[in-house]
């Protein structure tokens, strides 16, 4: 099952592919030349406590956005969302 | 023969650049800007001598910081005569996008494939001629924290120079045919005709257009026939949006713009996706990964340094050894610099004297021109200190975990985690706080930072509070009285922020994004270059202010020529600085002295006051002068006030290069001012009712 959710809402460690960038133009164009495009894998590493940032990996590289970013980057993930998802 | 070096940040590009350059090496700043560009050259090979530029990082050719503005202005409009790109061989995915990027833009493109042992340990293998093969330009292999591959570097950027920027195009990234026939071939063909006067490859031009660059749509604008052309972009991106709407119908005026930019994002879009699937396809034929890097010591050791407990308090333990290193360990070397300083001055006056020189002269020796040259001198350990830890921390990576860690926190004063170093580094020294700003790629960010730093107390600051408050409040009520300072401090700094971010600074909308690269142990040289460098750029910048201000409080003090201290010119300015502002809050002229002359160096503020009071500097004799001069109360709101008040000369200086302008210097400066009085005014009075005021 194929299922559409945010960037922020994906849980640690599930890889998923990148569907759209919405936001601020400069910020879509930045994720472009950092290789957040469409298709692009990107799994969370971990993230901060108490709302902080998350950290990211995205084509062999680690990044760290704010959750009201990663809120404007949709995913697909192919499988059963895990029950836990926060 | 000039090269510039350009690559993502993180890749040891700087490190390349000092194998390269050694020694040989000049930093200026970038007219306009903040940023520093350091220039090198290479001995000559061959009879050339090479100049080498070490352009700041950028991820793209699209400028996103004001680092990167100034490296896409150098490449677009500065000679030169080769680019190396620096590429992080264990991260080429990423790193492949901004070379061909630049292979679009210009053939004379070099690739410096670093960090080869790196990938190697990750079990990574790649075949560098294969990849020049299909890149179109020279890859060579590189360690640069072994000068390893150096030669060949050369040798490959010598070779490129020597081409011709009108030899066959070396752009590959192969683009949608649908696109290319509709829009790219037309609109290149129409910007060839524009012959000679475009000064850069139609076919990069072109791709510009469609996405919309405004600088280089201003460039076609004004050449001749330049206006025709664009409005035939334009025509091309909105009749394709009119198309992408699916209404060929007239558009109505506010919605053809929202199209036309629409597409031109659609265009950036598969643009993007075009160089990234090149890449892919390129890669998959280059590359070679032995194993799967999972379990790599980066990750292993994140978990610790980014876990919800252990990575606040490594972080504490981390920065508080820095600290220690930069403002306690280096202060015997300030105090023995400033000895020596004194010891000079002693001799020079005496030698004067000796020689019959008139008594003013002597006078201006011994306490005007050595402690001016003095205050300068006893900088140099904490700067040099706190930027070698900072560019460590810097360069092993810690420093973009610490932003990571403290990030949310620093949202609440509109700030982000990479300010969080800066501003607990101003309890250390304020100058170099702001210099610790520039992690920030914002320059609003960078700009506000900047704006609330003085409001922290440094240790200048924190060495008299000490003072004061243990002779006025002794015991435990005197460590009351500092945290409440410093309490006091810190809600105004959250104040004044908010202020800033509701008035002349809102916002950027752009986000942060944060890149966290590999550990890694950065070379001893890299690290004292980047020191020298920046301790350079400081005394260049301030010795000229300190000595003159410190020859102006000598004049004040000095004349009337003959006259006691307390009838010279600064004890008038006190007089009429007491009776206009201090007596609302009890500060008697010497008080307000104090104030006036702590603008040029904050230590100076306990001596000034012991020659004032006339007891001497020594603690006993000069803390019971001062209780047997004010009430406790008057005291706390001398500090108050002395603590939040005009920042220190050096600061103003700082702060002007920092902020790119005397204006917001001055802007900083009368915020600093009144917020000190203000806050000042707010402690006596609430002293005052709650009974404190005898």
């Amino acid at each position: 099952m194929v299922c559409t959710l945010r960037l922020s809402d994906l849980p640690v460690a599930t890889e998923a592919e990148v569907r759209a960038v919405f936001g601020h133009p400069a910020f879509r164009r930045r994720m472009l030349a950092l290789g957040i495009t469409p298709r692009s894998l990107v799994r969370i590493l971990r993230r901060m406590p108490i709302g902080g940032p998350i950290e990211i990996e995205v084509r062999g590289t680690c990044l760290a956005l704010r959750l009201e970013d990663a809120r404007e980057i949709t995913v697909t993930v192919r499988r059963e969302i895990p029950a836990q998802r926060a | 023969m000039r090269v510039v070096l350009a690559g993502n940040p993180n890749v040891g590009k700087t490190t390349l650049f000092n194998a390269l350059t050694g020694r040989r090496q000049e930093v200026a700043n970038w007219p306009g800007t903040t940023v520093d560009v350091v220039t090198g050259r290479v001995p000559a090979q061959g009879g050339v001598e090479l100049e080498l530029v070490d352009l700041p990082g950028t991820y793209a050719l699209e400028a996103y910081s004001q680092e990167e503005q100034v490296t896409r202005d150098f490449l677009l409009h500065q000679t030169y005569d080769a680019v190396i790109v620096v590429v992080d061989a264990a991260r080429l995915e990423r790193n492949l996008y901004l070379v061909l990027e630049l292979i679009e833009y210009t053939s004379k493109v070099v690739v410096a494939l670093n960090m080869m042992d790196a990938a190697r340990r990750e079990g990574i293998a790649v075949d560098a001629s294969l990849l020049a093969e299909r890149l179109g330009v020279p890859v060579v292999p590189t360690v640069a924290s072994r000068s390893s591959g150096l030669g060949r570097l050369i040798a490959a950027s010598t070779a490129v120079a020597g081409r011709t920027e009108l030899q066959a195009s070396t752009a590959v990234t192969h683009y949608p045919d649908a696109m290319r026939r509709a829009e790219l071939e037309p609109l290149t063909r129409r910007l060839t005709a524009l012959g000679a006067a475009l000064p850069y490859r139609p076919a990069w031009v072109a791709l510009q257009l469609l996405q919309g660059d405004g600088e280089i749509a201003r460039t076609v604008a004004a050449l001749p026939r330049g206006r025709e052309v664009l409005d035939f972009a334009r025509a091309l991106a909105a009749r394709e949006a009119g198309a992408a709407t699916g209404g060929g119908g007239p558009q109505p005026a506010t919605g053809a713009k929202t199209s036309l930019e629409e597409r031109q994002e659609e265009f950036a879009l598969l643009l993007a996706d075009s160089r990234y699937s090149l890449i892919a396809d390129i890669l998959g034929a280059c590359l070679r990964r032995r194993r799967r890097w999972r379990g790599d010591r980066t990750e292993a050791i994140d978990r610790l340094l980014l876990h919800s407990l252990w990575g606040y308090a490594i972080m504490a333990g981390v920065f508080s050894a820095g600290f220690w290193l930069a403002f306690v360990a280096s202060a015997p070397l300030s105090q023995a610099i400033d000895r020596v300083i004194v010891r000079l001055g002693k001799v020079s006056a005496a030698a004067l004297g000796a020689a019959g020189a008139p008594g003013a002269l002597r006078s201006l020796v011994l306490s005007g021109i050595f402690p001016g040259v003095g205050a300068v001198l006893s900088f140099v350990p904490y700067m040099a200190v706190f930027f070698a830890v900072y560019q460590f921390l810097q360069d092993t990576g810690y420093m973009a975990r610490a932003s990571l860690l403290v990030d949310r926190f620093m949202q609440l004063i509109g700030l982000h985690g990479k300010g969080f170093f800066a501003l607990v580094s101003a309890f250390g020294c304020n100058v170099p706080a702001m210099a610790a700003t520039r992690v920030m790629e914002n320059p609003r960010d960078r700009l506000l930072a900047n704006l609330v730093i003085p409001f922290i107390p440094c240790n200048a600051r924190l060495g008299v509070m000490a003072v004061m408050t243990a002779a006025f409040f002794p015991g435990a009520a005197g460590a009351v009285a500092m945290i409440g300072l410093i309490a006091v401090s810190l809600v105004i700094l959250a104040l004044v922020a908010s202020l800033y971010r509701h008035t002349v600074l809102p916002t950027d909308p752009a986000p942060l994004v944060l890149e966290l690269p590999r550990y890694h142990w950065p070379s001893l040289r890299t690290v004292l270059l980047a020191t020298w460098h920046r301790v350079w750029l400081f005394l260049s910048r301030i010795w000229w202010f300190l000595i003159w201000a410190t020859i102006a409080i000598w004049a004040l003090t000095y004349f009337p020529s003959g006259q006691p201290l307390d009838r010279s010119y600064a004890a008038m300015i006190g007089h009429a600085l007491a009776a206009g502002v201090g007596s609302h809050f009890g500060f008697d002229w010497r008080l307000m002295v104090a104030i006036l002359f702590g603008f040029v160096a904050k230590e100076t503020t306990l001596s000034t006051l012991g020659v004032l009071y006339g007891s001497g500097a020594g603690y006993e004799s000069l803390a019971h002068a001062l209780t047997g001069a004010m009430t406790p109360l008057v005291a706390f709101t001398y500090l108050v006030v002395y603590m939040l008040y005009v920042p220190c000369l050096s600061t103003v200086v700082q702060m002007r290069r920092e902020s790119g302008g005397w204006g917001w210097a001055a802007l900083g400066v009368a915020v600093n001012v009144v917020v000190a009085f203000a806050a000042g005014l707010l402690v006596e009075r609430i002293g005052c009712l709650l009974g404190f005021a005898a």
